[in-house]
């Protein structure tokens, strides 16, 4: 049970969100735009080996 | 029963952290939430195998192997379906978690057609004697 990628996607979660709040307070929208989907990314690259893991093991498990 | 009480705990703590990301930023609070049913589904599927091999094996016996493939294809569709489905819905995509249903049956349906094939040429010689 692989816990720690969970608690590692939250943690970058929550300093993208909290990045996200100091440059939207300090007038930078733009700057917090870019930082909420470079968190984005980074989330989505971990995820994807995940998926492709989880669809392989019930390919093989179900014989599909 | 322990293996229950750790995926329900896991499950249980990513929901709360799901909600405390939302606060932040909507999209990773998704992803959090799909890495969490990523996870808890491997853990559960390592079980799965052995109730497979259980089921082949009564299977052999009965000589039924050829419709509890189709059974367990049919299974899989169902499971890979149904995580798909469950982002759909998360995200509040209603249209796409239908699209998605549709398919999930669809893939049931063709994968069943040979069953289907079997039970309609018995059908059809019980009728003719």
């Amino acid at each position: 049970m692989d816990v720690d990628l969970i608690f590692r996607i939250a943690a970058i979660g929550i300093i993208v969100a909290v990045l996200n709040q100091l440059l939207v307070r300090s007038g930078r929208e733009e700057q917090a735009l870019m930082t909420t989907l470079a968190g984005l990314i980074v989330v989505l690259m971990m995820i994807i080996s995940q998926i492709s893991t989880l669809f392989n093991t019930i390919k093989a498990v179900f014989g599909l | 029963m322990t293996q229950i009480l750790a995926a329900g705990a896991v499950a249980v703590l990513a929901a709360v952290c799901g909600a405390l990301i939302r606060r932040g930023s909507g999209e990773t609070a998704l992803l959090f939430t799909l890495a969490a049913a990523v996870g808890v589904f491997l853990f559960v599927l390592s079980d799965v195998s052995s109730i497979v091999e259980t089921a082949v094996g009564f299977a052999e016996e009965a000589h039924i192997v050829g419709s509890l493939s189709a059974m367990m294809k049919a299974l899989g569709i169902v499971l890979a379906g149904q995580i798909a489905l469950g982002v759909c819905k998360d995200a509040g995509e209603t249209a796409l978690a239908s699209g998605m249903e549709f398919a999930v049956k669809t893939g049931v349906l063709l994968v069943s057609l040979p069953l289907l094939e079997e039970l309609l040429s018995i059908v059809r010689e019980v009728l003719a004697l």
